[in-house]
């Protein structure tokens, strides 16, 4: 607040009751901040004046909404560079990686840009990804500016990269099924080799229902045959259904092979599998298999 | 697993809540936006745990909400430092703060409905729904939506109309068949319901807003059980590979995660047992294993309330979700929770279904 002269403005003063509830301690800065932006405002002053202090607010609470669409409300009055504002909210991003409003901003400043190539967006998506890379705002936002730019060509080749690192983010997992359903509407798709693909990632991770409820989720959005699977899922839980294991198993692929038992009417085989998730291998979930198996009976 | 567990602490945790009552420290700042939100997790709390407040806390309590409804009657803003004086629309009523409101003077038993303007609310919460069916958080200083458009705001909006028995041919009801196919179309390919990826929370908050709005039924669900039943977390000899990865913690035993290979925090508890609650599936829940992981693991014995995670102070968004949680586990000593607006049962019994 050093930059400017504010001196010619009374800051709003902060009225509690006699008996207030829930009190902030807050620090006289904040006060003072809050205070002046509350005057400018009430004034509805778009200055440079104004510019500088929403940034000094956002630094202190970055989740009150009217200082964002104040300050954007701001870098339109005053014609703002727009370029620089989204290399101002990197920084203000990375500080605030939990954040809503963020990208919420960078929402409208691409709009306001009329962006029609994500390219500007990916170092920061890359960076803020490599912090955190099952952060659910900076992976909504990926999904919204590629679809904002209808560019979708960046993200099986990103996506191949985060579960090369972690197989089991299933933030990754969920964006490859969105970059797969887009990318089979503009061009040719190869079911085989994805399915190929997540074959060789569920053994890498038998246990990983990230890659097992995507390769369920990809079949049934393009309708295959679930069934297909079947000797995949037995190099997973082979012989499972008449000896018993014990130590590691696959407990996805188990719930899988009971699918494809009910779905090729086994019932008596699909039942065996639930009585053991149900008594054995995933006893924490029992009334739940004892229930699939009531289901089963009945159909 | 027979390890025994811990009792609820009730003396502690109102203690606990009836500190967030009085004073917070300056970085509580953080979340002075949404201050009434921490109100009413603090209050609806110490309700759970049988507290009876004074008529004098009564007065007290509700006289400062009401200092938060803006002038236009159209809801309440989050905190007395962003009142503006004149007034215009940078000082908005809030979804989050408006529902945090109504919560707090129903628990409080304040007749709110006599004093508010229903219409000008609803009027409000209209006017921020989108083209979508879903809501954003406030109306712009032009009067157009503005902020983040989710389930959760979908939810805000809901439990507003709710709470305030919005009659369904009102000429301010917001379009209730567009939030439903927005809140439909949000499930995900494993089952849950998200923006993107499914999430426990936006989960609960897709179907308690279509409970509230008598729009779950006539949906098949079982997907969506599926995906929530597999949300508590259990480690055992069959996956102990899991345990190699970054993100699993055998202390997690019994505790929820909100997305799929990701730690236990408190409040999907919340989220998921309020979830499978509402889908009348609360039975595939391992009740004792779930206790276990909020009352040994993430119970503040010293200073009272619940954090997120066991290596987290607790706060009083987490301590109130860790009570509602145990309450829908039917844990004993607590009173019985309305899941969809998650407020105590016996505040809302006023409103009719
Ligand atoms: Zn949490």
């Amino acid at each position: 607040m050093d930059q400017f002269d504010y001196s010619d403005i009374t800051p709003l003063p902060l009225v509690e009751p006699n008996n207030p509830v829930t009190t902030i301690l807050y620090s006289d800065e904040y006060k003072n901040i809050f205070g002046h932006l509350a005057a400018l405002l009430a004034a509805k002053e778009y200055s440079e004046r104004a510019y500088a202090l929403t940034n000094a607010a956002i630094e202190q609470n970055a989740a009150h909404y009217t200082v964002w669409q104040y300050r954007f409300k701001i870098v339109v009055a005053l014609g703002k560079d727009l370029e620089k504002e989204l290399d101002w909210l990197e920084e203000i991003a990375l500080d605030n990686v939990k954040n809503y409003q963020i990208w919420n901003y960078r929402q409208l400043l691409i709009k306001k840009l009329e962006l029609k190539s994500m390219k500007r967006e990916l170092p920061l998506l890359e960076t803020m990804l490599d912090e955190d890379s099952k952060n659910y705002h900076v992976w909504g936002y990926r999904k919204w500016v590629v679809s904002y730019c209808g560019d979708y060509s960046n993200e099986l080749a990103f996506v191949n990269k985060l579960i090369k690192a972690d197989v089991y983010n299933n933030s990754a997992w969920s964006h490859r099924y969105f970059a797969v359903v887009n990318l089979s509407q503009i061009s040719d798709f190869d079911f085989d080799s994805e399915v190929q693909y997540v074959k060789e990632n569920i053994n890498l991770a038998p246990n990983n229902y990230s890659s097992w409820n995507y390769l369920i989720g990809i079949h049934e959005y393009f309708k295959k045959d679930l069934t297909d699977l079947e000797d995949f899922v037995n190099t997973h839980t082979e012989d499972m259904l008449d000896t018993e294991v014990e130590g590691v198993i696959s407990k996805p692929g188990l719930e899988l092979l009971v699918k494809i038992l009910t779905l090729k009417g086994e019932k008596e085989k699909a039942a065996k599998g639930l009585d053991l998730l149900a008594s054995k291998y995933d006893t924490i979930r029992v009334n739940y298999w004892n229930y699939q198996k009531s289901l089963l009976s009945k159909a | 697993m027979s390890e025994e567990i811990s009792p609820l602490n009730t003396a502690r945790h109102i203690k606990y809540f009836k500190m967030c009552l009085t004073a917070l420290p300056s970085r509580a700042q953080k979340q002075d936006s949404n201050k009434l939100l921490l109100i009413y997790c603090s209050v609806c709390a110490l309700s759970l745990l049988g507290y009876e407040f004074t008529a004098e806390e009564k007065k007290d309590i509700s006289a400062f909400i009401y200092l938060h409804y803006v002038p236009t009657g159209e809801g309440f803003r989050g905190s007395l430092t962003h009142k503006l004086q004149p007034w215009n629309r940078y000082d908005p009523g809030t979804l989050a703060n408006t529902y945090s409101a109504l919560c707090i003077l129903i628990t409080l038993g304040d007749e709110y409905r006599k004093k508010l303007d229903s219409e000008a609310i609803m009027k409000y919460i209209k006017s921020t729904q989108i083209e979508n069916g879903s809501f954003l958080s406030i109306l712009d200083i032009d009067g157009k939506p503005f902020g983040d458009g989710d389930l959760r705001q979908c939810y805000l909006a809901a439990s507003i109309r709710k709470l305030l028995q919005y009659p369904a041919n009102g000429v301010n009801d917001f379009d209730v068949d567009k939030m439903q196919q927005y809140i439909i179309s949000s499930r995900a390919y494993d089952g849950g319901l998200g923006t993107q990826e499914s999430h426990a929370g936006l989960t609960f908050c897709g179907l308690a807003a279509l409970k509230l709005t008598n729009r779950i039924d006539g949906t098949n669900w079982d997907t969506t059980i599926d995906w929530l039943a597999h949300r508590q977390i259990f480690y055992d000899q069959y996956n102990s590979d899991l345990l190699q990865y970054d993100y699993c913690d055998d202390t997690d035993q019994g505790g929820h995660n909100g997305r799929a290979n990701k730690y236990a925090d408190t409040c999907y508890s919340f989220w998921c047992a309020g979830s499978l609650s509402l889908l009348n599936a609360s039975q595939f829940i391992d009740r004792q294993l779930a206790c276990r992981y909020l009352l040994n693991v993430t119970q503040n014995q010293i200073i009272g309330g619940f954090s997120k995670t066991d290596a987290d102070d607790p706060d009083p968004y987490h301590a109130y979700l860790g009570l509602a949680a145990l309450s829908l586990l039917k844990f004993e000593g607590l009173k019985e929770l309305d899941t969809m607006l998650v407020i105590p049962k016996d505040a809302s019994s006023v409103l009719s279904s």
